[in-house]
């Protein structure tokens, strides 16, 4: 995991610095027009192709220079020769710029998972109409809405259980299902999909152990499956993974023998075992008890926070999502009618997202209302 | 639509769509025993001690009533066959006749008909269960290919363990057979081994052992189909395996007449 942005070449805002920077970048880039023509290679050309579904509307989606923060780690390599184009952009803006840039590390990488115009139907039932988004990396998601908002599907689109009807899906900077994708052979598809599941992990509403495995089995399976890693290294992995949920003592019991919270742990603990960029919780509080709902809430936060990795969580429990939130996506009818922080989503207008976050019953017109009732009211 | 056409045809459709099912699984299936285990990551069944487990739950645990059955089918065969030859005389030619009829009819069939009732519907069961839990669909996320990950294990088992436990029935047949002759009918011992011996040829022993192969094809893809294909909750597990018995029962009994027909027309 490369980021082009810590080849930037870091001087700190000093001008006598910057200007140096400048004259270099400018001097590379005569250089390699001369000598290459084509400046860029096909590689590059691809990654520009692939790595940012949002490329189309670069101005719109410009990220804001933020302010460097004390702690951010610098990057102290300067730029090689074997990559002088892809820095070449950079170079260019003043050092200051670049060096804001460079120390919102990953701010101007694609978005983690980019939805754009899904959607999807059961023959004549359309559960999603059109549905976009993106979530950043790193950030914890919390996708909700009502029964039959369509958010389980969207979850099942999201890890390929069901073919989307149109639109598309990118999960970090590959595209998965989209007009790039879907005239490939079946066969190329389904490497697709298994190069991202990779990169994912999912925590399902049953935690979904295999029962004729130990909770330890179940958790070095897809080590086991995916590398070749000897069998003591598999042990430690395990080990470290069944730690990071509190299952460490767990290791040798089956699935039937754990209680439900301790499931769902195992179950995330098998979701992490690849070190995922990505993962996705399937109604984590469902079936818990209020007091094992928030350390599982925790739970995702931690690791959030630790490993860095992106999260998007599928609930309908307001009081689990304001806590673990970054930012919550809320659908109704298979549409997103709210995006933004907790706090946004608390102070919301909308009629929806206020009878949804008050548990209300939404009042109807009266020209909805029965028959019968006209002799009543 | 209406009317016998229409009934014909609807009918004609569904049983291709259900047959097509099982048979896009067995490609698959030979698929991943074939070609996946040569690529560099096989993950198909020898990376899983399931094929073994499988293997033992097939066809150890299926050894006793295996024997059961055959023994009893093989006291049957004796009495119905001797209680006809008696009255020509000719006691001492039931022992060619049931064992040719063991090894090349009753022996297979029958131990595929335990196996349906013990192991296929275990099979559906077991893997409807593993979809309405979302274990086949953790599977698939994980980028573990379920029909390599779990059919393979299965098929490999019954494919392997039916053709001896269709010897051990037909040996088992042939000798609660021998008991009945010698002990009810009079027949001497060596006269019924040599009668056994004398009735049987090669040709029997290996198109028994192909139906047996055969057999082991059907009940494990239409068993592994039928539990993969689950939609629903338990109510749905319970129909399945109901379905996948049934339709295995007369698929293998079909393709036991086919097999039967063919062998006699050309071998």
């Amino acid at each position: 995991m490369t980021d082009d942005n810590e080849k930037v070449p870091e001087k700190g805002s000093d001008e006598l610095a910057a200007a140096k920077a400048r004259a270099k970048a400018t001097a590379e880039r005569k250089l390699a027009e001369s000598s290459v023509g084509k400046a860029s290679t096909d590689d590059e050309k691809n990654e520009t192709k692939t790595d940012d579904p949002r490329a189309e509307e670069p101005k719109a989606e410009e990220p804001k220079p933020e302010e460097p923060k004390a702690d951010e780690p610098k990057p102290d390599a300067e730029p090689t020769k074997d990559e002088p184009k892809k820095d070449e952009p950079k170079k260019e803006e003043p050092a200051p710029a670049a060096a804001k840039r460079s120390s919102s590390r990953g701010k101007d990488r694609p978005p983690m998972i980019v939805v754009k115009g899904l959607k999807k139907s059961f023959g004549d039932r359309v559960i999603l109409k059109d549905v976009n988004y993106e979530i950043e990396r790193g950030k914890v998601v919390v996708i909700m809405g009502g029964s039959g908002s369509g958010k389980s599907t969207m979850l099942k689109c999201l890890i390929g259980a069901h073919p989307i009807d149109c639109g598309e899906i990118w999960l970090d900077g590959a595209q998965l299902s989209g007009p790039d994708v879907d005239h490939l052979d079946s066969t190329k598809r389904h490497v697709i999909w298994n190069d991202a599941r990779r990169k994912f992990g999912v925590l399902f509403q049953s935690a979904a152990l295999f029962g004729s495995m130990t909770v330890g089995e179940n958790v070095a399976l897809p080590i086991r499956f995916h590398t070749d890693l000897a069998e003591e290294t598999i042990d430690i992995m395990v080990k470290m993974k069944l730690d990071q949920v509190g299952l460490g003592h767990a290791e040798d019991l089956l699935p039937s023998e754990i209680s439900g919270g301790m499931a769902k742990r195992a179950g995330l603990a098998r979701a992490i075992a690849l070190d995922p960029k990505v993962i996705f919780y399937d109604e984590p509080s469902a079936g818990l008890d209020p007091i094992v709902v928030t350390v599982v809430d925790h739970l995702i936060k931690d690791l959030s926070k630790a490993l860095g990795i992106t999260s998007v969580v599928i609930t309908h429990v307001m009081e689990s999502a304001f806590r673990i939130a970054d930012e919550i996506v809320m659908l109704y009818q298979g549409e997103v009618i709210f995006r933004g922080t907790p706090e946004e989503c608390q102070a919301s207008d909308d009629d929806r997202v206020k009878q949804f976050i008050a548990g209300e019953v939404p009042v109807r017109d009266e020209d909805e209302l029965p028959a019968f009732l006209d002799d009543v009211l | 639509m209406t009317g016998p056409f229409a009934t014909i045809g609807r009918l004609g459709l569904s049983f291709f769509q259900e047959l097509g099912g099982p048979v896009i699984l067995a490609r698959k299936t030979l698929f991943w025993v074939t070609i996946a285990p040569f690529r560099k990551r096989p993950a198909g069944f020898f990376n899983s001690p399931d094929t073994f487990r499988q293997a033992e739950a097939v066809g150890v645990k299926s050894i006793p009533i295996v024997l059961l059955v055959s023994s009893l089918i093989g006291t049957i065969l004796v009495l119905q066959t001797a209680y006809q030859l008696e009255k020509f005389g000719q006691v001492r030619l039931v022992a060619q006749g049931v064992a040719v009829t063991l090894v090349r009819e009753l022996g297979p069939l029958m131990t595929a008909i335990v196996l349906i009732g013990r192991v296929g519907s275990a099979f559906t069961a077991e893997l409807g269960n593993m979809k309405i839990n979302e274990e086949v669909l953790a599977l698939d996320t994980m980028a573990i290919n379920p029909v390599g990950w779990l059919v393979v294990p299965r098929a490999l088992a019954l494919a392997v363990m039916q053709p001896c436990l269709s010897i051990f029935s037909c040996l088992t047949g042939i000798f609660g057979g021998f008991l009945m002759g010698v002990g009810v009918f009079g027949i001497p011992p060596n006269v019924y081994i040599d009668q056994t011996i004398r009735g049987l040829v090669l040709q029997d022993i290996v198109s028994g052992l192909l139906k047996s192969l055969t057999f082991a094809v059907i009940i494990s893809m239409i068993c592994c189909y039928k539990g993969l294909a689950v939609q629903g909750g338990a109510e749905q597990v319970g129909e399945a395996t109901r379905n996948s018995v049934v339709a295995s029962l007369v698929l293998v009994i079909a393709a036991d007449a086919v097999f039967t027909a063919v062998i006699n027309v050309f071998f």
